[in-house]
């Protein structure tokens, strides 16, 4: 379906991408991560020729594009883009705003472009919003709508370029569920994502892109739980962990337990057991930490384990050798607020560096 | 509601504002204005730009502050309502406009001199020697005097039929101000008409060509002069040194002087102009008193037989009676009766009868013709040659008598025998025991050049022309009227001095006898009549009848009105096309080109309107000879198209980026782009800019008059200089101009008025019938 051979694009005297060759096949779905920088909008943007490449080759269901106009038309008519904004045009009414392409570029009928509309609309499923303004939706309606739009004329592949990216926790739900039903019915869908478990859950292939190339890829088995080169399991550990630094007991606690949400949402752990997490950690005694005499600074890891799909929140301090679980340095007591919550703790420290486990 | 609110705001504020003119004359004490007391930095004297006045003052009146005025009108105004204290203009033009606003007169005791001419371009000096040797035709065979008379000495002169050539080789263009009456003014039906039109008629019909007549402002027309736009400037033009460097100046077509004019309030002994009516029914308040043998004798004896009349045989003797109050009422003639007023202001009150004037001049024996002859030949010639003009400076308009050294032919030459009375100031009297006085020198200096020597003899009055008449004397020069009657016994020479017949009364026995008649005018020390709410109505109604319909004015705001209409949709219209296009052309890609018209639509934008209408005018348009108000429609399009560009650029602007990233990958082109996403939205967001753009163009028209266009705004000005209203017809215009703002506004919104994101794709109705099927 898509092809691209040793593309090459400088942006002002930096090497965006410097030798990318990659494809996607009819009726997959490939996810496209790397950390930010790396040139993944820039990629996509250059597939419908957004971008112009500086060098290299793409083919859009065997044809390549040429920068001719009709080798342009041809790969946008193939492509059907969605942006990180929905940008849908304010001064025309959702359906209005799907009707333009087929109207207008690809020359159908008003009434027959009206029924396509509708069922792109449909898919999306928000039919009964036709008539809307686009201001009167919310930001994920109005991303949802957009993707009704890339649909309509009927695309060989559906590019999103992180949609979800500036969508709020809540609203990002109902656009993933789109492009997995979209995905589930066969659609090629070409994705980049900062959100792993989605890449997960519905690409069939992987793509990580870094150093300007596709640094690896494979299933997402492979990506995800055995990534063969060092940097993508740094890159790959560092979605699978989150760091927080603590250097007062005068943090702020609940930027902490948002950031604690947001982790175990990606994870799509369920909402009982991020509200357990929640509970632990408002529950821990950090402040115990910082009353001993030397200044201290706490660093609270969360990683997440795919085998037991669990969280574990790794307290790190560098001062003198304390639990500050005090009395709880025995792992037979218990703490009656925290223990049943928890699997398990654990105390190590090794000369000044106190590290304390706890597994949810 | 609100415009309604407004009017009747408006129409309250003018009552007041109409009522009767606020007398500064506070009780007792009058204010007088000399030309000594004028020269102090207390005083404010105004003088027209461009004109010799200017110097005049500067060197006369060196302490008093100098207020500067764009044509007459304006200073009689700025008069009339005490902003300045005394206007320097041109006596003839002052004899006139002291007809018509009986507030004002000339203040007796300064002249200056005063040469006007025709000027031209300074490659027409073929065209001013034809120019020059019609003045002296003119000046020759009478047509100038009766022309002047015509204009200056009535109070609604009328413009007579002059044929246009036959066969006309040519058309002249002439330039005129069209705002100085009664040399150019509009009147009738809103026509150009006056001295100066009816000259330049007749100038035409000499060369054998058409004129054309085309009015504009004072600076507008010694620029187009210069530049020869324009073949002639007829508009009683100063022959000074600085116009003669700019053009060529032609003999004096006229000869005048420079005379101040103030408020009547501020001389001693106030004048007041009757009329015909008046003037009878003033003749029989009280005993009156009459030269024996004078042309007012037979009037009486004819017009009002039966009145009681007292006779005198010297003038003295009857301002004596007068005094006396052995009679009430003196008549005789402005002239007469002027040097006493003069000595005695606080005593006596000159009425004028200004409908009245008539020639003065020299009667000889009915059978010396040839003497006739000469005289009216040599008076010719003085009257050319400035003579008469200088005479008339010295005895009739001066305080001070200058009497010049004038040579005398030997015993060896015939006697010239002159009858007079030497009773009467200024004209023919006696000054330091000698015979003196206007006619005395004209005698003198007609004795020499006739190469005779005068002989006076002094008789009363009622013996002059009988003595004429007998033989006994070959002239008599005695400040004579030249009647039907008198015509019968002696032959007239042509007339030298026009005077009028006035009436003196003692101020005191005026002060009793005017309560009951209006027309005489507030006594000093009382007010005048009250602010009532209906004198107030009874004003504005006078005020709107001057401002509309004398004259058919209401044609003058009809053709304003056009105007403005006219360049104010022509402008919209072609400049809305014009910022579309440049709003289009500035987002090119070309890059150079895209700057460099954005720099040249930011210059004429900074640029002030009013700079930019002139400079487009005069210096870009000004060897096209593009009429006015198509150059106005030009700077009015671009001004409004740069404007619409910069509006048209931040609505394009304001669409993000990341639609347009959505647009392109829909697969629409540039142009559809524009025409289905861009466009649409830069129209919304930019339609309240443009319709208040519009909005503001029809303001701005108002400035359209600083070049030759008559605007409603222009109009206003122009019947303001006829009428001296102020109030009535500024108000309307104002009017008028919030009614046009309003129904704009209203015509905008109904056609274009989409102010919010609406659908431009599709109307609601056909949604529904979609959404059904």
């Amino acid at each position: 379906m898509l092809e691209v051979k040793n593309l090459k694009k400088t942006f002002r005297s930096q090497i965006v991408l410097a030798n990318v060759t990659m494809g996607v096949q009819k009726g997959e779905v490939v996810a496209l991560i790397g950390p930010h920088g790396a040139g993944k909008s820039v990629l996509l943007q250059c597939l419908n020729y957004l971008v112009r490449p500086d060098e290299g080759l793409i083919l859009v269901d065997g044809t390549p594009i040429t920068g001719s106009r009709e080798s342009i038309q041809y790969a946008r008519r193939k492509i059907g883009m969605v942006f990180h904004k929905p940008s849908l045009f304010p001064h025309l009414r959702v359906v209005d705003n799907l009707m333009l392409a087929p109207c207008y570029v690809h020359n159908v009928v008003r009434k027959k472009a009206y029924l396509r509309c509708m069922k792109a609309l449909d898919k999306v499923g928000l039919a009964e919003k036709a008539e809307f303004w686009p201001r009167d939706l919310t930001p994920g309606q109005q991303q949802r709508v957009a993707i009704a739009r890339a649909l309509v004329g009927a695309p060989g592949i559906l590019v999103l370029d992180d949609p979800v990216a500036n969508l709020d926790l809540s609203m990002r739900g109902e656009v993933l569920a789109v492009s997995q039903f979209l995905a589930q019915s066969g659609m090629t869908i070409l994705f980049s994502s900062q959100n792993a478990h989605f890449s997960r859950e519905i690409a069939t292939r992987v793509l990580y892109l870094d150093e300007g190339t596709i640094y690896e890829e494979g299933s997402p088995q492979d990506i995800f739980d055995h990534p063969v080169k060092a940097k993508t399991a740094r890159f790959i550990n560092h979605f699978r962990s989150l760091t927080y630094n603590i250097s007062s007991h005068l943090f702020d606690r609940f930027e902490l337990i948002q950031k604690l949400r947001e982790f175990c949402y990606r994870y799509g752990l369920s909402a009982t057991y991020i509200n357990k997490c929640q509970t632990v950690l408002e529950k821990l005694p950090l402040d115990k930490v910082f009353s001993t005499k030397t200044s201290t600074k706490v660093v609270l890891t969360l990683e997440f384990s795919e085998t037991s799909r669990s969280i574990a929140i790794i307290l790190s301090w560098v001062g003198s050798t304390r639990n500050i679980f005090d009395y709880y340095s025995d792992t037979d007591t218990h703490d009656p607020a925290i223990d049943p919550l928890i699997r398990g703790r654990h105390f190590s420290c090794d000369a000044d560096q106190n590290v304390l486990t706890i597994n949810v | 509601m609100r415009l309604i609110t407004c009017i009747i705001v408006a129409l309250s504020l003018c009552v007041p504002g109409c009522s009767s003119d606020q007398t500064n004359e506070q009780s007792g004490d009058l204010y007088t204005l000399t030309v000594q007391n004028l020269n102090s930095s207390g005083k404010t004297i105004g003088v027209c730009t461009g004109t010799s006045p200017v110097s005049v003052m500067e060197e006369n009146f060196p302490k008093a502050h100098l207020a500067y005025f764009p044509n007459g009108p304006a200073g009689y105004q700025a008069l009339l309502a005490h902003r300045i204290d005394a206007f320097a203009y041109d006596r003839h033009v002052m004899n006139y406009i002291t007809l018509t606003a009986p507030e004002l007169a000339i203040m007796p005791g300064f002249t200056s001199e005063l040469h006007l001419g025709v000027g031209a371009a300074k490659d027409q000096s073929e065209l001013i020697n034809r120019v020059n040797e019609y003045i002296r035709q003119y000046k020759e065979d009478g047509t100038f005097e009766d022309m002047f008379q015509r204009w200056t000495t009535s109070s609604d002169p009328q413009m007579p039929d002059v044929p246009e050539a036959i066969h006309a080789v040519d058309t002249i263009t002439v330039g005129t101000e069209a705002v100085n009456p009664p040399m150019n003014f509009r009147g009738e039906n809103g026509e150009i008409v006056g001295f100066d039109i009816e000259f330049a008629r007749r100038l035409a019909l000499f060369l054998n060509v058409k004129c054309e007549i085309i009015p504009m402002s004072w600076d507008a027309l010694l620029l187009a002069t210069q530049k020869g736009k324009i073949d002639l400037m007829i508009a009683q033009l100063d022959n000074i040194p600085v116009h003669r460097e700019r053009m060529l100046i032609s003999d004096d077509y006229l000869s005048s002087s420079i005379a101040l004019l103030v408020r009547k309030e501020n001389l001693p002994g106030i004048h007041t102009s009757l009329s015909d009516d008046e003037f009878k029914s003033f003749l029989q308040q009280g005993s009156v008193g009459i030269q024996s043998g004078s042309a007012q004798e037979s009037l009486i004896q004819k017009k009002f037989p039966g009145m009681p009349s007292h006779y005198f045989d010297d003038v003295p003797d009857l301002i004596q009676a007068l005094r006396n109050s052995m009679v009430d009422i003196a008549f005789m003639t402005h002239y007469a009766f002027l040097s006493h007023l003069r000595k005695n202001p606080d005593e006596f009150r000159l009425l004028i009868y200004p409908g009245s004037e008539r020639g003065i001049a020299i009667a000889c024996n009915k059978e010396k013709n040839d003497l006739r002859t000469q005289i009216n030949f040599l008076l010719s010639q003085y009257e050319r040659e400035g003579v008469l003009e200088d005479m008339r400076q010295r005895w009739l308009y001066s305080t001070v008598y200058r009497e010049p050294e004038l040579p005398e032919r030997g015993q060896e030459c015939p006697p010239l025998h002159i009858a007079t009375s030497l009773d009467l100031e200024p004209a023919n009297f006696i000054l330091k025991g000698q015979p003196a006085g206007f006619d005395i020198e004209l005698a003198k200096r007609l004795a020499y050049d006739l190469e005779m020597r005068p002989v006076i003899s002094n008789m009363s009055f009622k013996e002059v022309l009988p003595a004429v008449a007998g033989g006994t004397a070959d002239i008599a020069l005695a400040h004579i009227s030249k009647t039907e009657e008198r015509a019968e016994k002696v032959n007239f020479s042509r007339p030298y001095v026009f005077d009028e017949f006035a009436l003196l009364v003692r101020k005191t026995w005026l002060n009793q006898v005017s309560s009951d008649l209006s027309y005489i005018g507030p006594a000093p020390g009382t007010s005048d009549s009250n602010g009532s709410f209906l004198s107030g109505c009874e004003n504005v109604y006078h005020a709107l009848e001057r401002t509309l319909v004398d004259e058919n004015r209401w044609l003058l705001f009809a053709r304003g009105l056009g105007v403005t209409l006219l360049i104010t949709l022509t402008s919209a219209i072609f400049g809305t096309l014009l910022g579309f296009i440049l709003g289009i052309l500035q987002r090119s890609h070309i890059v150079p080109f895209a700057w460099l018209l954005r720099t040249l639509i930011y210059l004429i934008r900074s640029v002030p309107l009013v700079l930019f209408l002139l400079f487009l005018y005069y210096a870009v348009f000004e060897d096209l000879g593009l009429s006015a108000i198509l150059a106005s429609i030009i700077a009015f399009s671009i001004k409004l198209g740069a404007n619409l560009a910069s509006i048209l650029d931040d609505g394009l602007n304001t669409v993000s980026e990341s639609e347009i990233k959505a647009a392109i990958s829909l697969g629409l082109s540039r142009f559809q782009r524009f025409r289905l996403v861009t466009f649409p939205q830069a129209i919304v967001t930019g339609m309240a800019r443009y319709k208040s753009e519009l909005i503001s163009l029809f303001k701005a028209t108002t400035i359209v008059g600083i070049i030759p266009v008559e605007d409603l705004t222009k109009v206003s000005t122009i019947i303001r200089t006829r009428t001296y209203e102020a109030f009535v017809p500024l108000l309307l215009v104002i009017l008028v101009y919030l009614f046009l703002a309003w129904f704009f506004v209203f015509l905008l919104n109904a056609i274009g008025g989409q102010t919010h994101v609406e659908s431009q794709s599709g109307s609601p109705k056909r949604r529904s019938r979609h959404a059904r099927s």
